[in-house]
């Protein structure tokens, strides 16, 4: 068997620090070291080797001094290092670096595996897996917690070949996949492409023999011309993005300061806490319960809003399509996903950041669902939130996300309407699907987008995001290429309120029309979806997030959490230290490494606010920090940071929000007890008419 | 020993000195200054008044005051003390230095800086790093102790092997007598054999002769690079074998720290760290620095190819800062893993010839077993100082505790000083072990120390009721 990691040279970002004031980055002494998600990778490659055999080959893309990296993971144990690099490869977008790297593994040739990084630390696009795997025409397994290797039986001419030690063939690979709703089980013919998250492996250090044998091996470079690439189509030339400008966000957002040092300090940060709580509508959900008010809040989660559109009546009756016609206005697509349970929230939120654009661009805006069968109800709430048209491909076989099949129907539909933009939400599946997709169709994608615009002028998207664990800001343009497109972070922006009275056309399209094939047979098998697992929970759609740290000591302790999560109807979260310590599982961390999140409220306690962890929580609405330390970063981000005790705070608030509840629905002992609150009626009275057609 | 109170005059007179708002009088904010590191229901005591003056003529008139009054006087840096050196015993003034904390000169030609005690140490660092230089004299503890502290202390770091403890690097010092005098010690000499070496009588001194107010230290360049190895050994003799061997090579690390084999388990667990260390029965985690990273590498290397010769497990190496980080997470973290099991114990850092190092690993066997309690043993190697802690069993009730505590700690004094060590390396005597001076300490030396004591401060109103009784 031969294993391929893909590894990329980053800057660490442990010593970045953030000038709070100016919010740029002190640079001085930042030194360079393997991206730490592409060490998970190569651990995982290193335990194949060693339960199955197999050699292991590490390649990167990178300046020359990206050999260090290979010789790190030369040292760890792998076999064997390529390095491609080539002065017409600076400033590649992920587009085109993926090109480079899926031309390398093609000429590499006899590859059973390739294993990756989810995402890299420095660009943190997780874009450069899915692509390679898309120019390559491979199956891509992305967010893998697990991974087993089901071997074929031993031939003969294989044991021969001992240097190689190819002395197993993979007959099928078996996965789990980190997503919003749980895991997914997933199995794959080899040869296929794999990313994985933090929680697939714990990397081994390097070793004196290791590196005794690191500094001894040769590394190979390939430039372009190995690769048989015409520089002009490689590096910034070959790039289909530009990013146009870059700034700083402001970091410090200066809120309020109290110091919980005596009783009278913890009773007064309490009380803020609780009147915060109040201003922002969460206490309110005890009395949603009794049905003596509505919800004063916009938001209802996934479960309650698709319950709600459950009920609301659509007219039906579907045009058929047409798509020879070239369309008068440009297009511009959104995906919407479907969760078990409904449309995803993000979905309408992208619905609602997109007909603004579309608006600004007199465009027609259309919702593509990829979904084993669209009922007229989800239909009509997508055109209700704002879509003109609903393009629903329909197939048994789309039921689960599987990337390579579902970007066979969407690129030949593309590529028949030419919409301007196409935007998806950075779920799992947007992450995935869309570098795929983009890889097929040549054109650009950016990743995670918080802000997008369209240019004065140009008509063309500026896609904002995130960069460098979110100390840095970069505009970003796709001007040659069509469609501009882009994932956009969940929850950086509110759905629109359902119109009752908007019109669209629902256009209802076979996965079989668009493929042109009769059997389509792709060598990923969903096998099941394990979503009711203990401690698991969707931090990315958690309105609130209760998260802790280090600070609380010990595994034991972070029940002070859980109460106080509970008693909020929030969702649990934590530090990479508490994760590391075993103290709470991988899917609750929130950071560079773990979950990127914006809640409406984030309360860290006992999390010091290194910039890794601040990276996944700068866009949360509202920020509550409680600390010991007066000068923990995590209080300079804070709307309200409270100096104080989490051992003394923490029960006592728990203790308060239960007092509360008791008080407004005396038989329940906590506010929790109803985990669907009743629908927002807004919602309940969406209402489309979809039968007269766009 | 008797002294008399703090009237209203006194302070009145500590105002006109240090100004109103440099005088503490309210006991919720005087509190913090009635205990160290050590604890506090333990060692603590709560002081009269807290002066912080912010210049060394309003030191000298607080101490002259003082003197005159027969009120005692506690210097305190930062309080991050691991022995009770700062806790005002006898009640009176504590004379807080903590804003006494500016720089009053850089000098780049001789390479010292001229700096007041109060500074927290790691900030010496921050100013001279750009400048590729650095104060090699720190302790671990560099963000939270001062430079006052590690002088009154002669602290000594995670790299003492090669640099040696903050004594090196104190060239001179301004200093407060107990009679209020103040005199500069020393200077930018790299010699001086002019009279006694008072400098160095002060360093070590614990704050029972007077109080440094401001120091000339010494700068050294900044290393470059540095390679660290963690590295698995099946027994501590195997590991500390290792020791001798590699000093005699003419290869000197910055650090050698051990760690036993319950010290891995449980920072290990505590940090869901995965080693490989179920076969190991103590580690040694080795660091290399040096100007040239080939060399360091090559040198590190040299270092790893000896512990296997002997027998080491496995030799892991960190050459960049992630790696590192998480080596040395595995040292840094034992004391608070251990805080997890049990957050009741004594912090020692008992010091012994380093080939004695082995020795010392069954006797705590004993001690632990003896007493019910557990001792892990870690610390630095290469100079035999080892933080042997005791923990409490956490289902032990606390009284027990409390008569087993001075038990089980005079049996390791005894232990180690049977074989040639002695009962603080680093962290000082102070409140905390002052009454095993008497036993483990000769008279005749003892007597010297007095001796010294009685001179320099005749009224005794300097920190008194540390390192030893002079009533004993
Ligand atoms: C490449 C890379 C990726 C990373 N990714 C992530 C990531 O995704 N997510 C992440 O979180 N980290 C990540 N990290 C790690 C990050 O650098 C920090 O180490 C980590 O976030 C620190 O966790 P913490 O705040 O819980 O612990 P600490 O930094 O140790 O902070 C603990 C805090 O608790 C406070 N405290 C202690 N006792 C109390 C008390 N009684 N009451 C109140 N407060 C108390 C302390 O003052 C301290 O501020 C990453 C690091 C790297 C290098
Ligand atoms: C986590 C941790 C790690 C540590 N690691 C180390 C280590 O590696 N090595 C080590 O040696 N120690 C270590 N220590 C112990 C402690 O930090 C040192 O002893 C330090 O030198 C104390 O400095 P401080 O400013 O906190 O002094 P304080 O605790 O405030 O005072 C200590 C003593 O110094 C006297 N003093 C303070 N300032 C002056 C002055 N200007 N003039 C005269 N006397 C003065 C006080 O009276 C007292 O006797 C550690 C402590 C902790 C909590």
């Amino acid at each position: 068997m031969h294993i391929l990691v893909l590894i990329k040279q980053v800057p660490e970002t442990d010593k970045v620090k953030m000038d709070p004031e100016t919010g740029t980055m002190v640079r001085s002494g930042l030194e360079s070291i393997i991206n730490p998600l592409d060490l998970y990778a190569i651990e995982e490659a290193l335990v194949l080797k060693e339960k199955l055999g197999a050699r292991v080959t590490a390649l990167s893309m990178g300046p020359p001094d990206a050999e260090r990296a290979l010789r790190e993971s030369l040292s760890m144990g792998c076999d064997g290092a390529i390095l491609l690099t080539d002065r017409a490869f600076a400033g590649s977008d992920t587009w085109a670096t993926s090109r480079v790297l899926a031309e390398a593994v093609r000429r590499v040739g006899d590859v059973d595996l390739i294993l990756a990084g989810e995402r890299a630390t420095d660009g943190d696009t997780g874009q450069v897996g899915p692509a390679v795997a898309a120019w390559l025409d491979l199956p891509v397994l992305t967010y893998v917690s697990s991974l087993e290797i089901e071997a074929a039986p031993l031939s003969d001419t294989t044991t021969a070949d001992s240097v190689f030690l190819h002395k197993t063939t993979p007959a099928a690979i078996r996965v789990r996949r980190l997503t919003e709703e749980g895991y997914q089980v997933l199995e794959a013919a080899p040869p296929c492409l794999v990313t994985v998250v933090k929680e697939i492996a714990s990397p081994r250090l390097p070793t004196l023999r290791g590196k005794k044998f690191a500094r001894s091996e040769e590394i190979a470079r390939w430039g372009a011309s190995d690769l048989g690439l015409d520089p002009a189509t490689t590096g910034l030339i070959g790039s289909p993005t530009r990013v146009t400008k870059i700034f700083y966000p402001k970091v410090a957002r200066n809120g309020l300061r109290i110091v919980a040092a005596d009783e009278a300090g913890i009773e007064k940060a309490i009380d803020h806490i609780l009147a915060l709580f109040e201003k922002k509508g969460i206490l309110d959900k005890a009395t949603v319960e009794d049905g003596a008010s509505t919800p004063s809040s916009p938001f209802a989660t996934s479960s309650a809003l698709s319950s709600a559109l459950e009920r609301s009546p659509i007219a039906g009756g579907a045009p058929s399509p047409d798509t020879a016609a070239a369309p008068a206005k440009p297009e511009f697509w959104i995906l919407a996903e479907r969760r078990s349970s409904g449309l995803d929230i993000a979905s309408f939120e992208l619905l609602a950041r997109a007909r603004a654009l579309a608006d600004n661009r007199g465009a027609l805006l259309a919702a593509v669902v990829l979904t084993s069968a669209l009922s007229e109800k989800d239909a009509g709430a997508l055109i209700a939130h704002g879509a003109d048209r609903v393009v629903a491909i329909e197939s048994p076989l789309l039921g689960n996300f599987i990337c390579e099949r579902w970007v066979e129907a969407l690129a030949n539909l593309v590529r028949a309407r030419n919409p301007e933009v196409f935007l998806a939400a950075a779920t799992t599946t947007g992450r995935t699907l869309m570098p795929y997709l983009a890889a097929k169709l040549g054109t650009g994608l950016t990743a995670d987008c918080t802000e997008l615009a369209i240019e004065e002028g140009t008509g063309l998207l500026l896609q904002t995001r995130p960069a460098i664990g979110g100390n840095i800001m970069a505009t970003i343009k796709t001007a040659r290429h069509k469609p501009q497109m882009a994932t956009v972070r969940p929850h950086s922006m509110q759905p629109l309120s359902p119109d009752p009275e908007r019109r669209g056309a629902v256009i209802r399209l076979s996965y079989e029309s668009l493929t042109k094939k009769d059997t389509p047979r792709s060598p990923v098998q969903v096998l099941s979806m394990e979503s009711n697992i203990k401690d698991f929970e969707n931090l990315e759609g958690a309105r609130i997030v209760v998260s802790g740290g280090r600070g609380l000591k010990k595994a034991d302790n972070f029940k002070l959490i859980r109460e106080l999560a509970h008693s909020l109807g929030a969702v649990v979260g934590a530090s990479r230290e508490a994760v590391d310590r075993g103290w709470i599982s991988y899917s609750h961390q929130v950071g560079l490494s773990g979950k990127t999140i914006s809640p409406e409220i984030y309360l860290g306690a006992g999390i010091s606010g290194a910039i890794q962890h601040l990276a996944g929580i700068r866009t949360a609405r509202t920020i509550i920090s409680i600390n010991t330390d007066p000068d923990a970063p995590i209080h300079a981000v804070a709307d309200l940071a409270i100096v104080g005790d989490l051992f003394e705070i923490l029960p006592r608030l728990t203790a308060r929000l239960r007092q509360r509840s008791t008080g407004a629905a005396p038989h329940e002992p906590s506010i929790l007890s109803s985990d669907t609150p009743a629908a927002a009626p807004h919602v309940a009275e969406n209402r489309a008419d979809t039968s007269k057609g766009a | 020993m008797t002294y008399n109170h703090i009237d209203k005059q006194i302070i009145g007179e500590l105002i006109r000195i240090a100004g109103e708002r440099n005088v503490l009088l309210d006991p919720s904010r005087i509190e913090t200054f009635s205990h160290d590191e050590t604890s506090k229901e333990e060692y603590g005591h709560m002081p009269d008044v807290v002066v912080t003056p912010q210049s060394t003529t309003a030191v000298s008139e607080i101490v002259r005051l003082a003197n005159r009054a027969r009120i005692p006087v506690t210097p305190r840096g930062a309080g991050s003390g691991l022995s009770g050196g700062a806790i005002p015993v006898y009640g009176g003034i504590v004379l807080s230095l903590e804003k006494m904390n500016h720089v009053r000169e850089i000098d780049y030609d001789n390479l010292t800086m001229t700096v007041e005690t109060g500074i927290v140490t790691n900030e010496i660092n921050n100013l001279v790093r750009d400048r590729g230089l650095f104060y090699a004299g720190y302790p671990m503890s560099l963000e939270t102790c001062t430079l006052g502290g590690n002088i009154a202390e002669n602290a000594g770091g995670g790299k003492a092997i090669k640099y040696g403890v903050t004594s090196r690097y104190i060239l001179g010092l301004e200093f407060v007598t107990p009679a209020g005098e103040v005199v500069w010690l020393g200077g930018k000499l790299a010699k001086d054999v002019t009279g006694y070496d008072l400098v160095h009588l002060i360093v070590g001194s614990e704050g029972t002769l007077g109080i440094a107010t401001a120091a000339i230290i010494k700068l050294i360049g900044l290393p470059a690079a540095k390679s660290d190895l963690l590295v698995l050994f099946r027994s501590p003799q195997e590991a500390i074998s290792c020791v001798p061997v590699i000093l005699s090579k003419g290869l000197i690390p910055t650090a050698i720290e051990f760690m036993d084999r319950r010290s891995v388990e449980t920072s290990c667990a505590y940090l869901n760290e995965n080693l490989p260390y179920a076969e190991c029965g103590a580690m040694l985690l080795i660091e290399m620095d040096g100007r040239n990273p080939a060399l360091v590498e090559s040198e590190a290397e040299a270092v790893g190819d000896l512990c296997m010769e002997r027998g080491a497990i496995e030799v892991y190496v960190a050459d960049n800062r992630t790696t590192q980080e998480r080596l040395w997470a595995i040292r840094r973290n034992v004391a608070e893993a251990f805080k997890v099991y049990c957050p009741i114990q004594s912090l020692e850092d008992i010091v012994v010839p380093p080939a004695a190092i082995p020795a010392v690993i069954p006797e705590l066997d004993r001690i632990s077993g003896q007493f019910g309690i557990t001792i892990p043993c870690y610390g630095h190697a290469g100079d035999g100082n080892l933080h042997a802690t005791l923990v409490k069993d956490p289902n032990m009730p606390m009284e027990d505790w409390h008569r087993i505590e001075p038990l089980s700690l005079a049996a390791l004094y005894e232990a180690i000083t049977k074989l040639g060590g002695k009962i603080s390396g680093e962290h000082g005597i102070g409140l905390k072990r002052k009454d095993f001076m008497k036993k483990f300490m000769s008279p005749t030396e003892l007597e010297l120390l007095k001796t010294i004591k009685r001179a320099w401060d005749p009224n005794l109103i300097m920190n008194p009721g540390k390192i030893f009784d002079m009533e004993d």
